[in-house]
């Protein structure tokens, strides 16, 4: 268990209650305020050409931590079979490295389509699923023909399913209404759901492009999220002084929102806009797009999208991204209590209203768990591995921004490196790296990985 | 709290001329607490008996009324000269020719249990009515020859409880009463029955706890402190543990609640009143360590570094074991998995087996088995894989009273206790010994008390004085008594005035209070 979160106990009548009882919960739901609003990194999944010359391509090659609790696993792509005919399937591979085939789409020539879908990895016949790491890949294989094919994956992903812990509809007390132990345990209950609601933080693949004589305007980074914040904060960077970045929110999508950043020199460009109120939905993926554009006939830069984080609107933190009124709407922090004041609040501040409780339950209920419809998500988290058709060269890179304790990776030559030039070299393989003994790595601090890396996720 | 009476005891209690009377029986045949109907009754012998209960660390502990209670007593005897085909002194554990010698010779008197009731009976004897003053062992015999004389020294349970060491796996957000009651099955030779077991919740869960070949009681009583309470045996050898909150709960004994008092006290039940302020116990300046704990994640715990030889089972379908017991660095959460590699003195891999392992905080135990009968094994590979807990970086709550410092100096107080692990819990303690502290509170010690044998330390009771200005409620603290067949039974009280520990009585009770800002008649204020 994390110091930042504590399981409450049973309450059972004839209970006293104390600061202690009430504080915990204020807490709790304190933290769990703060996941709601942490940074969401966009995920990197581009859309793959490059079938000339091959036989197979994977537009998505990663990894997805499997829980106990989470096995219903999640996919959704999209593929182009081009002149000639493909078949392309997305497998997760199980506990015998043998590869299951969740879905497929054949294609013949000039055709494209869309599969998605979900299974219970727990009950599928012949394979065996257990708690861990495990690999999951989009193939495009050609059957005929070799142009033209395309290919994208939306970041696979699992969701929670357990029926262990479920969310309490929490009690609205009032002036004169008789306590009992359930309004209490019911605000212990939606704690302890939440805990088990806590996302995977995946790595965001920042990457650096390196670009000579590609038509112009040219993708660089393309990815997706499940809207979330409706505000992007990015870090860019671009060595040519006459070059425009493009941040497409919704590439291709009917709403397209489009964010210029222009550069006047070599230089790193850092900053956020906000995406266009209530056009977007909670809850829905929508692609992102980072294009490079010439001032000048083909580009001929060194390209980086360094981050790309959703984050909350200023002066929106503990908001409900979704148009929402009443208790919903609104996380209510609460002021300390102090002891012998009456349990409800028997001050004229309205942040010391035990109410609050119930309140904030049902507004992280919402925001914590995506608008109420799915407690947990656990995304899959691709590879570094560039060695698809570009007319240039990329360096794919691991980034996170801390918000929990254990990062899990596996990967070779694997440095970590954060803050003012401090770094750690991790042992190859899988492994953890236990966050609180990195020194200087701050909550919130981003730090990212160098060298050859299959996954990295905070959990 | 007080020990259950009926109100004939209460009717003979309080009438002008009372009628004391004791009981003392002791178990020389070892037939234990739960049947002590069937123990020897020496109440024939006694000449006197004096006792002592007592509130523990009263001046500084953690608890509001005292982390614990010690209760002893000494219990005069005739040593009469046996008779029959008996000879000598009976109660001598030197005389072989005693009655009793089977059960008390060569030191076998020591903690034998033993338990003295007292109460009154009715102007004619033929109705008696006691309660158990204490129920404990015998810890000392001392002799006076000349006079025919030996005194029983008697102290509660806890007593036997301070010496039982032992080891536990880690409990993980526990509930105070869940760990009371697993290390309550340590407290040995006496198990306390379940039913004799009383034990609040605790006001805080331990998100992390383990006994690390430590002694239960002692462990009991740093879960009972960090829980702002205290942990003990009542007279009737009740094992108890009260949380912080237990005093200003009501339940629904009356004997039990602490919220009723169990006796008014007014000038013609005592022979000297005296009030007193503790000035000597004050802390203004209170700072409370909390040590957040946290389990790192799944890694070798322990590799063994030499070939451990099993030689080959003796006959065919069984096999040969070897003890191993592998101590860890850090504590240990949940159960370790095993890694054996073992080959043959050929070199060729063979089976290990693992009996029933014991796999506890610091420590897993096995049984490796080999069942080969032609071969010995040796095992190359020994590793277990675990979940060690670590330590985070010790924080602290500091909390001050301005206006004590300025009146008292500075008193500081930096407290530390292993199942104070959170921010929340650093600070309640803290609070409440604030708040407990701060100011000198009110003692009154009331001497030549006509003697109440229900009362226990911890219990509210009423005094009444009306030159002195005393009139409310005041805890027990210390609580001494004498009996004896010229001088009656009398006891000398010091208590506590309640309200220096506790400012309010309407603290909020799930399912009794309703929720409300003080204008509802119910509504229920925060406790720390």
């Amino acid at each position: 268990m994390s110091n930042r979160y504590q399981e409450p106990s049973l309450y059972v009548d004839g209970q006293i209650i104390g600061r202690s009882n009430v504080g915990l919960h204020a807490d709790n739901d304190n933290y769990f305020n703060g996941l709601a609003d942490r940074y969401v990194p966009i995920l990197y999944s581009p859309r793959l050409n490059g079938l000339d010359g091959r036989t197979i391509i994977r537009p998505f090659d990663g990894y997805i931590y499997l829980r106990a609790d989470a096995m219903r696993f999640h996919w959704s792509f999209w593929a182009y079979a081009g002149s000639g005919a493909t078949t392309t399937t997305i497998y997760i591979v199980d506990d015998n490295s043998n590869g299951y085939e969740a879905d497929t789409l054949s294609l013949s020539a000039g055709n494209s389509s869309t599969a998605y879908g979900n299974v219970d990895l727990s009950s599928i016949s012949g394979y065996t699923f257990s708690a861990g790491w495990h690999q999951v890949y989009l193939e495009v294989v050609k059957v005929s023909g070799d142009t033209g094919a395309y290919a994208q994956c939306w970041p696979p992903f699992c969701t929670y399913t357990s029926t262990d812990y479920t969310y309490p509809v929490p009690t609205y007390v009032y002036d004169g209404l008789l306590s009992r132990r359930r309004d209490f345990n019911k605000w212990r209950q939606a704690d302890m759901y939440f805990w088990q609601c806590k996302p995977v933080n995946p790595a965001f693949l920042e990457i650096q492009y390196n670009l000579t004589n590609a038509a112009s305007p040219f993708t660089i980074w393309d990815g997706f999220i499940r809207h979330y914040h409706e505000q992007i904060r990015y870090k860019l960077y671009c060595t040519n002084k006459t070059y425009e970045f493009y941040i497409i929110y919704d590439y291709g999508g009917s709403n397209e929102t489009t964010e210029q950043i222009e550069f006047t020199s070599s230089e790193t460009q850092e900053g956020t806009f906000d995406l266009p109120a209530g056009t977007f939905n909670f809850g829905e993926t929508y692609r992102v797009a980072v294009r490079v554009v010439s001032g000048n006939g083909n580009v001929y830069s060194q390209n980086k999208v360094i981050y790309l984080f959703a984050a909350p609107k200023s002066g929106y933190e503990g908001h409900n991204p979704q148009t929402k009124t009443g208790d919903a709407e609104y996380f209510n922090v609460m002021a300390d209590l102090s002891p012998g004041a009456y349990v409800y609040g028997n001050t004229t501040g309205y942040s010391q209203k035990l109410v609050n409780l119930t309140y904030n339950d049902v507004n992280l209920f919402e925001r914590l768990c995506w608008n109420a419809t799915v407690g947990r998500i656990d995304w899959a988290v691709r590879n570094d591995v560039t060695t698809y058709i570009t007319p240039g060269t990329i360096t794919l890179t691991h980034r996170l921004k801390r918000i929990y304790d254990t990062l899990y990776y596996r990967g070779t030559s694997v440095v970590m490196r954060w803050g003012d030039g401090q770094s750690k070299t991790l042992e190859d393989g899988a492994g953890t790296v236990d966050l609180r003994q990195v020194p200087d790595l701050l909550y919130g601090q981003q730090y990212y990985l160098e060298g050859s890396v299959d996954y990295a996720a905070e959990i | 709290m007080a020990t259950t009476y009926t109100s004939t005891l209460q009717t003979y209690a309080t009438a002008g001329t009372r009628y004391p009377k004791q009981k003392v029986i002791v178990d020389f045949t070892d037939l234990g607490f739960s049947a002590s109907s069937l123990w020897t009754d020496i109440s024939s012998d006694v000449i006197s008996i004096r006792g002592e209960q007592r509130a523990l660390g009263m001046g500084k502990s953690l608890a509001a009324l005292g982390r614990g209670v010690s209760s002893s007593c000494s219990i005069t005897l005739r040593n009469p000269e046996d008779t029959g085909s008996y000879s000598g002194l009976r109660y001598s554990p030197s005389n072989p020719s005693s009655s009793l010698y089977a059960y008390i010779g060569d030191g076998q008197i020591h903690m034998k249990r033993a338990r003295v009731e007292l109460g009154f009976s009715d102007s004619t004897g033929a109705s008696i009515v006691r309660v158990p003053a204490i129920t404990g062992y015998i810890v000392a015999s001392p002799e006076r020859y000349k006079d025919r004389q030996i005194t029983l020294e008697i102290r509660d349970r806890g007593s036997a409880a301070t010496f039982v060491r032992d080891t536990t796996a880690v409990y993980t957000d526990v509930k105070p009463k869940t760990y009371m009651e697993a290390l309550a099955a340590y407290l040995t030779p006496d198990a306390v029955a379940t039913a004799d077991q009383v034990f609040d919740d605790g006001m805080q869960a331990i998100a992390y706890a383990w006994l690390d070949d430590e002694t239960a009681w002692e462990e009991m009583g740093i879960v009972a402190e960090s829980q702002c309470g205290r942990v003990w045996f009542d007279n009737d050898g009740d094992l108890h543990f009260d949380d912080g909150t237990h005093f200003v709960r009501a339940t629904s004994s009356t004997y039990d609640d602490p919220t009723t008092s169990q006796f008014t006290f007014s000038t013609d039940d005592f022979n000297s009143l005296d009030p007193t302020y503790d000035y000597r116990s004050i802390w203004n300046d209170i700072t409370v360590e909390y040590q957040p704990r946290y389990e790192a994640e799944s890694q070798t715990i322990y590799t063994g570094t030499e070939t451990i030889m099993i030689p080959p089972a003796v006959t065919f379908g069984t096999y040969r074991t070897k003890a191993i017991r592998c101590d860890f660095r850090y504590p240990v959460v949940g159960t370790p998995s095993s890694t054996i590699t073992a080959t043959n003195a050929a070199g060729t891999t063979v089976s290990v087996t693992e009996g029933i392992a014991e796999a506890l905080s610091t420590y897993y135990a096995t049984n490796l088995r080999n069942s080969s009968n032609k071969y010995a094994a040796y095992v190359v590979q020994f590793e277990l894989t675990g979940t060690p807990l670590l330590t985070e970086q010790s924080n602290t709550y500091n909390t001050t009273d301005a206006t004590s410092i300025d009146t008292y100096g500075r008193r500081t107080w930096r407290v530390r206790n292993p199942y104070i692990q959170t921010y929340r819990h650093a600070q309640m303690v803290g609070d409440l010994l604030l708040a407990r502290f701060k100011d000198p509170v009110q003692f009154v010690r009331l001497s030549g008390v006509r003697g109440v044998p229900w009362l226990e330390v911890g219990d509210r009771i009423t005094i009444t004085e009306t030159l002195t200005g005393i009139d409310e409620d005041y805890f027990i603290t210390e609580l001494a008594w004498s009996w004896s067949v010229t001088g009656g039974y009398i006891q000398d009280i010091t208590a506590v005035r309640a309200s220096d520990l506790f400012p309010y009585s309407d603290y909020f009770v799930v399912a009794t209070s309703t929720y409300g800002n003080g204008s509802g008649a119910n509504d229920g204020r925060l406790f720390w």
